[in-house]
């Protein structure tokens, strides 16, 4: 509001507009429904007037001020002012070149201008005025009057706007261009500029007129940097752009400390660590992304406090219990520099403390300087942000004190609108510059791009505080009374109002005239080709997009007749990279592209012969279309003595049950995680609640806890009263406090039903267990495999099961048995507890290798009870409390031994494929991609024999 | 003789009959955009309305864009026509002077002008900005997730509930964001002109036990009386233990135990072991009460927990309006909306716009909702011939954006029964080939068949157009499925293999069609055929065939580019750029298309100890060399993203990999290549959203490729490329034509169920949502609501079988397979219409297409090695060109810069008052008249906000310049003939070319002094030391202005500002 109500109030001032003058207008009758705003308008304007009239030399003032002292200023004495360029003048510009006029010889360069163009232009007036026009050679710039142009341009120059009228022109000289967005569209103009910079024109002679320059501005420079053509920007990209700027920026969003936004402040901006921690070198930024990640801080000093600190603790812990000599210093470095980045945070939210509240603009300049100065290191842009972050002092002037909400929106304004320093030109550039920044400056070469309806013209919309209409009345209301001397900066006799203010009020025609003016301008500048393009796309959505009227009335004046779509899509130049010759490429990228298209597979070899990332990619691509397995999609051959690494029963490693598991759902994942030992990235900030893995963790824990207390105080049976529900639950406290020790949750309601959740669970657990018991419970998470843990004090075997695949090749396996309980006649029930849906209870065996613990249990258990029979094995699905049965006996028949086989050998051979059925619970699709995409490769990969029989053994019941 | 229309009278009367207001039944293909343009010109022509007067509204900016051409080649056509009278041609040429302001727009860009021009008057924010989709997705998402922050915090139980319900709170998984709670909201928010129908009772669960109570007890005391192994008793002395089981129960804990109840099923109990048939029938009573209670409460209680969340989601809503209105933004519903209200609640704005558009004319009527339409008649005012409405109802297919098709019957039913309004009917057709406009007349005279119930309009018959070829132009594409046909995917390859067959054929010429652009015959290309679908979630077989025909084509409309491959892996190598402790990221970045590393040669790396990690010391340990260059690459572009654009730096990604060029070697390369430059697009786009960082932009990527959202695929070549098969949905099909149209996806089945009811009429909606939480009288309005969805899937077969110019091609599986019903309904059609109409085409007689072969040597790529010397040639001589064209007859250097070479070092190397304080001190001294020093502060005070300082600076900038105007120098200044301040200066010095600008030079009987003012705050023992510093430039200018003048130079100073002291050098 503020914003469009000053413009509107400035330029009122600028069209010499006396306060009265509204005054008159609102009460003049004329317009009886809209008085309110005209009276509220002309209030405002009135104080607005006052505010600045002698107090401010804003520009009106000094237009004023200058055109009534242009006779005394003796220093110009002699001058001769020469107007080259034709101008859009508010009106108080035109009196100033008027009082020029009458005091200097004031001549104007003569310009052809198609006819329609010439209503209230800036020619007719100075004619008015007396300003002759003469040609560019009879003045002082003759030497570098620009050469007459060719037909088509001399063709818009004086016909644009006008009917179409004469033969069609195709001189060449002006190209009508389009292309898929506007991205594609600067390309095929930088491309228009290497073809003119073949030709010998230099590229200081060329012009780029952006008309949209906030859209166009950052692709030309993006784009021409790419290339390595030099070039200057007219006004240069926004200061908010530039790194200082945007650190700063940064900076600001840390309020909160919310973790995110902290990590990117501080590994994008050039803070001066050295100085902050006094350290000789800077941090490892990596190790805090992870240490906080994995201190699960998501925002607020305390959890920050409170993270690192626990984190420090157990890294410090963790180097206690090391003897390996890298491990240990590992441990310590973490520590250390999850110590400096709490140090680090503490010092961001100490400055933050000091950018909140309400202060005087002097002392938010000082402080957002300070806060600035301490944390912003050395970069191009630093000294001019620091200049608008003095430059707030001065707004003291207008209003004493501010809140701070109120001081980022200024800051925010004024990185946007100030521009970035500009590096002294070394060399000839391309002028790329807004329309009204380059104006006037003839070029070899001119493209103005971005010619698309709805974007250039944009909507011309009348002023909403002075309608059209008002506008023009204001001219008919009667002049204010003589004698209101108006106030004058400099002291100087009152330059009084502008007698008739019906030219000088511009309406939405005016603009619209002043647009088509400014276009025919632009126009003008070229004096040897002109490209006029527009994209005939969205580049997002690719809906398609038609030529503005601008571009249709210059297209139509050239062909000299009235153009449908279907004429002016036949006068349209598109080009098509497929077809470009490689000269023709603006750049590698566009080079390549063509060749592949042209040459095909010569080209692609002596590109992947330079490229070797073109190479892989190419090789990668074929290898993932193909339906064979390959070292594109987790076959892994390797030379003898790693492939060895990879076959646990070669490298005569322990495998756990788990991990057999976890490769028999995704050998791709197996290959993530226990080969490359990856770690899903989890971000502590989406973390909701407890994953199902640490619900089934939790789950293991509090039942072994609580059974192995009961058994030590034989109290078994189990019994299902208030109090063992009570116990139970106290069980479970503890073991979910432990889990959320470090980073406290941050949702209290989430976690609150998280641990309602399992405390329901566990209730019905307990139920379940008194209501049928399966034996009395005996022994809990039973290692075999595994080393003793030393407080346990239930039967353990350190020595891993062990199967023979085949003569000669032992598989050995260790793992942990959830439970075992004993019956009655001695015989014992083994049990693996599961979270999540259970499947049918349909005699399923190993379930293609998704049920394969309990196999190895049930072995272990009678292995470590010699004697006694496992009269019963069950999954446990604690969630829905239903209990899916294994019978015993298989775990010793042969079949076991095959399917085990079948699958070490599969891993053996280094075949990690990706399974999309078990996308859904994997925390790797970043590494994979959507599971869509690998589930139709993993269709094609089954033509390969081997893909296919592991598939089919994953497919077993 | 010249062709009339059948309907040519009504196109006159169109066109010229301005003082009607006019409701035109426009059939498809029936040319009424450019009757509409009639119209228009004839109005301006005629002198009945200004252009400016007119309002044109159309559905897509693309339309008005299109109609604005077309508007402008009419008027300049009119202005040019030497049989018209000077007057009407002079109206045409005043038109096209305002031409570009003309509203010619759709009506959210109308709703928007409206609002700019009168913002105060509508109560909005002067200079509003129009927020778009991202910008608003983006404001839902911070307003959902401030929301659910606080209701977290603040423990909301209705929240708690949903949780408890498991409802999700955010997208759950494959159904990404629809079924979850910020689903919910988000159809709140798009709904919110509208009244959510809420249940207002709270269930009361004690009455509920009450109830059962009363019959557990009779069936207990029933059950009691009954012989042993009879099949009901026992479940209601169940019924009685449940009822026990809930005695202890309150509140939430009760209701939830009671929609438990067992159901009983009515029919159980053996007669011979009841007491009496009475005692059964009793029992059978109750039986059937639990079935009945059992749904009813969950009913209840899942209205109530839908009220509950609604009400509580509205708080999103409340943020969503906050945060827009601090942005100064509205989004497209506010358009609508405020543009309403303002029309409906102020009459100065209503009398404003109505007699600023006089004349409204509303395109594709069939697809406003309700509140365009009030905005309409708001306008219009009922003024007779103020509106003209264009419409097919046949056409209308846009229910999902609110389309209510009934309101053209209304209108249509109001205007022919009021003076000055009529409704007139086109149904020459100037499109479709004869014998495809008899079958559609055919099927669609039975197939849509007028029902006020489902709101289906009557059918009409549309005339073919006179002078085309009449020969059967409906192609029966009959193709086998294997017997496994019953699979969905089988079902769809066999369609898509018989589809590509037929383009294949199309595209080598196999039919005479009609050029669009001159209605010339000739043989058909492939960019002739259009393929439309229902839906376009099923195009991935249609592509491989076509694919594997070798055919290029393009998909308009597809959303799924967050799916896509190329897409997730420029992501992952984004994040593994950006932060590198994410090695996941960077694993998948590795085995990407940009890299193309072997998992082995990157698993070989990690077994021999090295390392995954972008650190200088882990390349030289890389076994292999791709893996190593990989890394490297990557580690360069970690540096360079703190210097570069987001979006260069995505581009600098695609150069150094090579990424652009290795794509468009594959099949998909095209597309996966047009998709790569979108994201950098995107990235451009992100700034606007405030990502400042490339860390900034992947996040707000993954966020959106997370929740599955919906983002276009780009379509990857021109419209009407001749060799590109184009495939749209028919919905983006509407109002396009093409000479050879194919139907596609026999699988696709009519979606009826939708999750949003609109009730017009009441101001309300009904927005519904997972099962157990569905507002009251749910099933009653889902089941109404079928019918209409039912009706509208007819429609959309209409709209698909008119964009046919010369042939449609209907696929036709074989009987036994299980094709879904979308297409069904013209099978019947087909078989019943004369071969003059429809032939029928065997998809196996088609040659099949030659199995494409790899365009690529593998074997060659594989041990490609040594380098590229065309690349060399390339890059050598573009460095040239460039080079050579950047070459400049002279580089200026500045004044300071080459003097400071020579310079004795300075006192003090800078002003502590700043740059900005020096700068204030020569702009006042550069503007000040010499002789009124007295003005110095007043001069400061005024200029000083211009360079940001407060009222003690330029206090003390006045001082100083008071002081410097007292010096005697500047006294002889003031006395001197010539004076130039801030004066220019180019100037040639040693074989370079120097700028500068003097502070002030004055002209003393032939000779110049040369001033500089300096603002150093020295201290007057500085000066002389200070002023040798400065003394060479001050030289340098002097030379520069003896080459310039002539005049010999005669003194230098420098006037230190501060002490008010001129030192000569
Ligand atoms: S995302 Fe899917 S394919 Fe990839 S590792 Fe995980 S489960 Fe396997």
């Amino acid at each position: 509001m503020a914003r469009v109500l000053a413009l509107s109030l400035t330029s009122l001032r600028m069209a010499g507009v006396p306060p009265d003058r509204l005054d008159l207008l609102a009460r003049s009758g004329l317009f009886p429904l809209e008085e309110v705003r005209l009276r509220a308008l002309a209030d405002l304007y009135r104080r607005f007037h006052e505010a600045i009239e002698g107090q401010l030399a804003d520009p009106p003032t000094i237009l004023r001020t200058a055109a009534a002292h242009l006779a005394q200023a003796t220093w110009l004495h002699g001058t001769r002012v020469v107007i080259v360029e034709d101008l859009e003048l508010e009106s108080l510009e035109r009196d100033f070149v008027a009082a020029l006029a009458r005091s200097f010889p004031v001549v104007r360069v003569e310009r052809e201008v198609s006819k329609p163009l010439l209503a209230r232009s800036f020619g007719i007036w100075a004619a008015s005025q007396g300003i002759v026009s003469v040609p560019w050679e009879t003045t002082p710039l003759g030497p570098i009057a620009p050469p007459e142009p060719h037909a088509g341009l001399r063709r818009l120059r004086t016909g644009l706007f006008a009917a179409p009228d004469g033969p069609a022109i195709r001189d060449g000289a002006v190209e009508l261009l389009t292309a898929a967005g506007e991205a594609a569209e600067v390309r095929a103009i930088v491309r228009r500029l290497l073809r003119q910079a073949a030709r010998g024109v230099p590229f200081e002679e060329m012009g780029i007129v952006l008309p949209r320059p906030e859209e166009y501005a950052p692709l030309f420079s993006d784009t021409l940097a790419r290339c390595g053509i030099p070039f200057r920007l007219h006004p240069s990209l926004p200061l908010r752009t530039g790194r200082a700027a945007r650190s700063l920026l940064l900076l600001l969003r840390c309020r909160g400390l919310s973790r995110p936004a902290v990590l990117e402040f501080l590994t994008f901006a050039p803070v001066r660590y050295e100085a902050i921690l006094g350290l000789g070198s800077g941090p490892t930024l990596a190790s805090w992304e992870e240490a906080s990640r994995n201190a699960g801080i998501t925002d607020g000093i305390d959890r920050w406090r409170h993270g690192l600190g626990v984190y420090v603790r157990g890294k410090r812990r963790e180097a206690e219990g090391q003897d390996v000599e890298t491990r240990l210093a590992g441990a310590l470095r973490r520590a250390d520099e999850a110590e400096a980045l709490l140090k680090v945070v503490e010092a961001l939210a100490a400055t933050l403390e000091t950018l909140a509240g309400e202060a005087s603009w002097r002392e938010w300049s000082a402080r957002l300087s300070a806060a600035f100065d301490g944390w912003v290191g050395e970069e191009r842009d630093r000294r001019s942000v620091g200049d608008v972050l003095s430059d707030l002092a001065g707004l003291s002037r207008l209003a004493p004190r501010a809140a701070w909400a109120e001081v980022e929106g200024v800051v925010e304004a004024r990185l946007e609108w100030e521009r970035l320093p500009m590096e002294p030109p070394a060399k000839g550039g391309v002028h790329v510059g807004a329309l009204d920044a380059i104006a006037g400056l003839p070029f070899r070469f001119v493209a103005i791009p971005g010619l698309v309806e709805g974007g250039y013209p944009g909507p011309i919309r009348p002023d909403p505080f002075l309608l059209d209409a008002e506008r023009v009345a204001m001219a008919t209301v009667a002049a204010p009374p003589s004698g209101s001397r108006q106030l004058s900066l400099f002291d100087a006799p009152s330059v009084g109002s502008v007698a008739s203010l019906g030219d000088a009020l511009p309406t939405s025609q005016d603009r619209l005239l002043e647009a088509r003016r400014l276009f025919h301008r632009a126009v003008g500048q070229a004096t040897e080709s002109l490209v006029l393009s527009y994209p005939r796309a969205d580049p997002r959505s690719g809906r398609e997009r038609l030529p503005s009227l601008f571009f249709v009335s210059a297209a139509s004046t050239l062909e000299g007749r009235p153009l449908d779509m279907a004429a002016l899509g036949s006068l349209l130049v598109e080009d098509d990279v497929r077809a470009l010759e490689i000269d023709d490429a603006v750049d590698v990228a566009e080079r390549d592209r063509s060749r592949m298209w042209r040459g095909k597979s010569s080209a692609a070899v002596a590109i992947a012969s330079a490229n070797p990332f073109v190479k892989g990619s190419l090789l990668a691509w074929e290898a993932r279309s193909s339906g064979r397995v390959t070292p594109f999609d987790g076959l892994v051959e390797l030379p003898g003595h790693l492939a060895q690494s990879l076959d646990p029963v070669a490298a005569g490693r322990t495998v756990s049950a788990s991990r057999l598991r976890v490769f028999a759902d995704c050998g791709f994942q197996y290959l993530l995680r226990h080969v490359l030992r990856l770690e899903p990235v989890e971000e502590p900030e989406d973390r909701m609640g407890l994953d199902p893995m640490e619900r089934g963790t939790a789950f293991h824990e509090i039942a072994e806890h609580f059974l192995r207390e009961r058994r030590q105080r034989g109290d078994l049976p189990l019994r299902n009263t208030s109090a063992e529900r009570k116990h139970l639950r106290e069980i479970a406290e503890e073991v979910l406090a432990h889990i959320v020790e470090g980073s406290p949750p941050r949702h209290g309601l989430l976690w609150d039903m998280e641990r309602a959740r399992l405390q329901d669970l566990l209730d019905q657990w307990l139920a379940r267990e008194v209501a049928s018991p399966r034996g009395t419970p005996a022994h809990f998470e039973v290692g075999f495999g595994v080393p003793k843990a030393s407080t346990s004090g239930e039967p353990h075997s350190v020595e891993p099961l062990e199967i023979e695949l085949s003569p000669g090749r032992t598989l050995r396996v260790s793992g942990k048995i959830d439970r075992i309980d004993v019956k009655a006649d001695g015989s014992l029930v083994v049990r693996d507890y599961k979270t999540g849906r259970a499947p049918k209870d349909d005699g399923g065996l190993f379930r293609g290798g998704r049920q394969l613990q309990i196999p190895f249990y049930v072995k272990a258990a009678a292995r470590l009870f010699p004697g006694r029979a496992v009269s019963e094995a069950f999954l446990d699905y604690v969630d829905g409390g239903r209990m899916v049965a294994f019978d015993p006996a298989r775990a010793t028949g042969e079949e076991f031994v095959v399917f085990l086989r079948e699958l070490v050998d599969v891993l053996a051979s280094g075949l990690f494929l990706q399974d999309a059925a078990a996308c859904r619970f994997c925390d790797f699709t970043r590494v994979c991609g959507p599971q869509g995409l690998i589930a139709s490769r993993q269709q094609r990969k089954r033509r390969d024999p081997r893909a296919n029989r592991l598939f089919r053994l994953k497919e077993a019941p | 003789m010249r062709f009339l229309p059948s309907d040519e009278a009504a196109r006159r009367r169109a066109r010229d009959d301005h003082a009607t207001s006019l409701v035109l039944a426009a059939g498809a293909g029936t040319g009424k955009t450019t009757l509409l343009v009639d119209r228009i010109e004839s109005l301006v022509r005629t002198g009945r309305a200004s252009l400016l007067e007119i309002a044109a509204v159309t559905f897509t900016e693309n339309a008005a864009a299109t109609m604005k051409l077309r508007l402008r080649e009419r008027l300049e056509g009119t202005r040019a026509d030497a049989s018209l009278s000077e007057v009407e041609r002079g109206r045409a040429a005043a038109a096209l002077e305002v031409l570009e302001r003309a509203q010619v727009s759709t009506l959210h860009a109308l709703c928007a002008t409206m609002l700019q021009e009168r913002p105060l008057e509508c109560g909005v924010a002067p200079g509003f900005r129009v927020a778009d989709e991202s910008e608003t997705d983006a404001i839902f998402a911070a307003s959902w997730d401030e929301w659910l922050a606080e209701r977290l915090g603040a423990a909301d139980p209705d929240l708690a509930e949903a949780i408890r319900a498991e409802i999700p709170l955010e997208s759950a998984f494959e159904f990404g964001e629809k079924r979850s709670l910020r689903g919910l909201a988000r159809s709140l928010l798009e709904q919110r002109d509208l009244d959510p129908i809420l249940s207002e009772a709270a269930p009361d669960p004690r009455a509920w036990r009450r109830e059962l109570e009363g019959y557990a007890a009779r069936g207990l005391a029933l059950a009691s009386q009954v012989k042993a192994s009879d099949t009901l008793a026992p479940k209601l002395e169940s019924l009685a233990e449940f009822s026990a089981g809930a005695r202890a129960l309150e509140g939430g804990d009760l209701a939830r135990h009671l929609v438990r109840i067992p159901k009983i099923a009515g029919r159980t109990g053996q007669k011979p072991k009841w007491p009496s048939e009475e005692a059964l029938e009793e029992g059978r009573r109750i039986a059937f009460w639990t079935t009945e209670v059992s749904a009813a409460w969950k009913t209840a209680l899942g209205s109530h927990l839908h009220a509950r969340l609604v009400r509580s989601l509205l708080g999103v809503i409340r943020l969503y309006e906050k945060k827009k209105k601090a942005l100064g933004a509205l989004d497209f519903l506010d358009l609508l909306l405020e543009a309403r209200n303002a029309l409906r609640d102020s009459p100065a704005v209503r009398h404003y716009f109505a007699s600023r558009f006089r004349y409204l004319i509303v395109d594709e009527f069939q697809d406003t909702d309700p509140l365009q339409v009030q905005i309409a008649e708001l306008l219009s005012q009922g003024v007779p011939g103020g509106l003209v409405v264009v419409g097919d109802a046949k056409q209308s297919i846009y229910r999902f954006r609110r389309a209510e098709v009934s309101l053209l019957r209304r209108l249509t039913e109001d205007a022919s029964s009021r003076p000055g309004h009529a409704v007139l009917h086109l149904t020459q057709n100037f499109r479709s080939r004869a014998a495809i406009l008899r079958f559609v007349n055919r099927a669609f005279a039975t197939l849509i068949q007028a029902s006020t119930e489902s709101d289906q309009p009557a059918y009409e018959a549309i005339d073919p157009p006179h002078d085309l070829t009449d020969e059967p132009s409906v192609l029966q594409l009959r193709f086998d499925a294997p017997e496994f046909s019953e699979v969905r995917g089988d079902l769809l390859n066999a369609e898509a293999a018989a589809l590509a067959a037929f383009a294949t054929r199309a595209a080598e010429g196999g039919f005479i069609v009609r050029d669009p652009s001159d209605d010339g015959a000739r043989r058909s290309r492939a960019g002739d055929v259009m393929v439309l679908a229902p839906r376009l979630t099923q195009i991935r077989p249609l592509e491989e065939a076509l694919e594997a025909a070798g055919l290029r084509f393009t998909v308009e409309g597809g959303k799924s580019f967050f799916g896509r491959q190329e897409v997730h892996e420029a992501l992952a190598a984004l994040r593994a750029i950006d932060d590198r402790s994410d090695r996941a990221s960077l694993v998948g970045a590795l085995r990407s298309s940009f890299f193309g590393v072997r998992d082995s040669d990157i698993v070989a790396h990690v077994l021999s100890g090295g390392r995954l990690f972008l650190a200088g010391d882990v390349f030289t340990d890389a076994t292999s060399p791709s893996l190593r260059q990989a890394l490297e690459c990557l580690h360069g572009l970690h540096r360079q993203r703190l210097h570069l654009s987001v979006p260069a730096l995505v581009e600098r990604l695609y150069d150094v990999t090579g990424v652009l060029a290795a794509l468009t070697a594959t099949r998909r390369g095209e597309s996966q290549v047009a998709n790569l430059e979108k994201v950098v697009t995107l990235a451009r786009q992100a700034s606007s959203l405030g990502a400042l960082t490339l860390r900034g932009f992947t996040l707000l990527l993954e966020e959106r490729a997370t929740g599955l959202s919906e983002e276009p695929d780009l379509p990857t070549t021109r419209p009407g490329d001749q060799g590109t098969v184009r495939i749209l949905s028919i919905h983006k099909a509407k109002g396009l034509e093409a000479p050879i149209v194919a139907l596609y996806d026999q699988t696709a089945s009519l979606q009826t169920r939708s999750d949003v009811i609109p009730l017009w009429a009441e101001g309300k909606v009904a927005v519904g949502f997972v099962e157990g939480c569905r507002p009251p009288g749910w099933n009653g309005l889902q089941e109404r609501d079928r019918a209409r969805a039912w009706a509208e899937g007819r429609r959309l077969l209409y709209v698909a079988c008119t964009r046919a110019r010369d042939i449609l091609v209907i696929p036709r599986p074989p009987a036994d397979a299980r094709a879904g019903s979308f297409w069904r309904d013209l099978w019947p059609f087909l078989d019943a219409s004369p071969p003059s109409d429809v032939v029928t085409l065997e998809a196996s007689s088609l040659p099949t297409s030659a199995p494409s072969e790899p365009r690529f040597d593998m074997s060659r790529v594989a041990r490609a090695e040594g380098g590229d010397a065309v690349a060399a040639r390339w890059s050598a001589l573009r460095r040239d060109l460039v080079a050579t064209a950047s070459e400049r007859p002279f580089v200026p250097l500045s004044a300071t810069r080459f003097a400071a070479r020579a310079a004795p070092p300075a006192a003090l190397s800078a002003s502590p008052a700043g740059r900005d304080f020096g700068s204030l001190v020569h702009q006042v001294l550069e503007w000040i008249p010499f002789d009124v020093p007295e003005q110095a502060a007043q001069i400061a005070g005024a200029l000083g906000p211009r360079f940001g300082l407060d009222l003690t600076a330029t206090r003390h900038a006045g001082e100083q310049v008071a002081r410097a105007l007292a010096t005697p120098l500047m006294d002889r200044a003031r006395r001197a003939g010539r004076v130039w301040r801030e004066l220019p200066l180019w100037f040639p010095e040693g074989g370079e070319m120097i700028e500068g600008i003097v502070d002030l030079v004055f002209e003393e009987s032939g000779h110049l002094i040369v001033v500089d003012y300096k603002t150093d705050g020295i201290g007057d023992e500085q000066a002389i030391v200070q002023a040798a510093h400065h003394a060479p430039q001050l030289q340098l200018y002097g030379r520069g202005l003896t080459q310039a003048t002539g005049l010999p130079v005669a003194e230098r100073f420098v006037l230190f500002t501060a002490l008010g002291r001129a030192v000569q050098v």
